[in-house]
């Protein structure tokens, strides 16, 4: 069989499977039927492989999962929406308590207090850590505070923490027992070590 | 895709109604493990509906699709120590096969199966892109992630190493008759 080498193109053989294929242009596809109509030998081997390539396609194909593979990936693509959704909401819902716990702060404000002070420049402060749901509404954490002689006195922290403190002389783990028993608002309680 | 990109499911299904076959036999053939195909294939689909809004077009959707399946079958390779495709199996001389013994060999598809099981990894898919596909060599090249000519050459060698085979399968064959 002839090699119809040119300079540094490959030889012709090299890209016959690609006219077999029908996917060969421009100069190369001339370059190669220029080859094929002076070498007999040239043509013999695209005629084989032509019948290699119907040979592999004729070969018995393995079942794919078809309609049930499309069915699952609507499945997870429905699954990572609804999870998408969800995170959105607690982050809104986050953002929402956030803002409402932040103006129950300033109602309950001791006389006197102009503005809300962090804790942060009194660690000292803060008989307990509370995390409220998401979705806690601001008429709730105000009724929670008052009703239970609560301060907040920091928060929210970067994970949505804050620190109450308890009227003085008050019953810490009763306090801490009734707001663990309000799980529609109160998401985690914990008493300092 | 800027359909899928929109989030149009209806866009989604038909190119997975397109492509799902192909894209599931191609892997197939590189694991022969039907349950881990099905989930390759599944994650480039999975990953088309995430990733479309960042497909440039700057490929056919086809070649974007199986140079991911490629990439997550390579991965599978790696984390198996199986053979990495980017290595070759030692050529043999390419003397030139009995054509008249490979064409009546080819007509016994479990000899045509046969010999492509013998071809290294990088060789197979190689020819199972050019002639089960049909893709042009700079599509298998961006598949597979090697140059043009190094394409040629692979697709060069599997096609005489598959015809050598195929002609002492029929060899084969007469002897045992």
């Amino acid at each position: 069989m002839t090699s119809n080498t040119a300079g540094m193109q490959e030889p012709v053989e090299q890209l016959l499977p690609f006219l077999v294929n029908g996917t060969l242009a421009g100069p190369d596809r001339a370059r190669v039927e220029k080859g094929l109509r002076h070498d007999p030998a040239l043509a013999a081997e695209a005629a084989l492989l032509g019948q290699l390539r119907d040979a592999m396609k004729a070969m018995p194909q393995p079942a794919s999962p078809a309609e049930f593979g499309l069915a699952r990936l609507m499945r997870d693509i429905d699954r990572e929406a609804s999870a998408q959704r969800t995170r959105r909401w607690q982050l809104a819902g986050g953002a929402v308590a956030a803002a409402a716990i932040a103006l129950a702060v300033m109602l309950v404000l001791p006389p006197g207090q102009t503005e809300y002070q962090q804790a942060s420049g009194d660690p000292g402060r803060g008989d307990l850590t509370v995390a409220f749901v998401p979705g806690a509404t601001l008429a709730e954490v105000t009724d929670l505070l008052q009703n239970n002689n609560l301060e907040i006195v920091d928060g929210p922290s970067a994970i949505g923490l804050y620190r109450l403190d308890v009227t003085a002389g008050a019953n810490l783990d009763a306090i801490a027992d009734k707001l663990r028993a309000m799980q529609s608002l109160v998401e985690s309680v914990s008493l300092p070590e | 895709m800027k359909r899928i990109a929109s989030g149009d499911r209806g866009a989604f299904a038909q190119l997975y109604r397109e492509m799902e076959s192909p894209l599931y036999r191609f892997v197939s053939s590189r694991l022969n493990d039907q349950q881990r195909s099905s989930d390759i294939t599944h994650d480039v689909f999975l990953q088309v509906w995430r990733d479309a809004g960042a497909f440039e077009g700057r490929s056919k959707v086809r070649t974007w699709l199986f140079a991911m399946a490629y990439r997550k079958v390579v991965d599978v390779y790696r984390r198996e120590n199986r053979l990495v495709f980017g290595e070759d199996v030692p050529e043999s001389a390419d003397e030139s096969p009995n054509p008249e013994a490979c064409v009546l060999a080819m007509e016994n598809r479990d000899a045509v199966r046969q010999c492509l099981e013998t071809l290294s990894p990088s060789h197979r898919a190689a020819i199972e892109l050019t002639f089960m596909e049909d893709m042009s060599y700079p599509e298998v090249a961006e598949i597979t992630g090697v140059p043009e000519g190094t394409v040629k050459s692979r697709v060069f060698h599997a096609k005489q190493l598959l015809l050598r085979c195929l002609s002492t399968k029929l060899g084969m064959k007469r002897d045992d008759q």
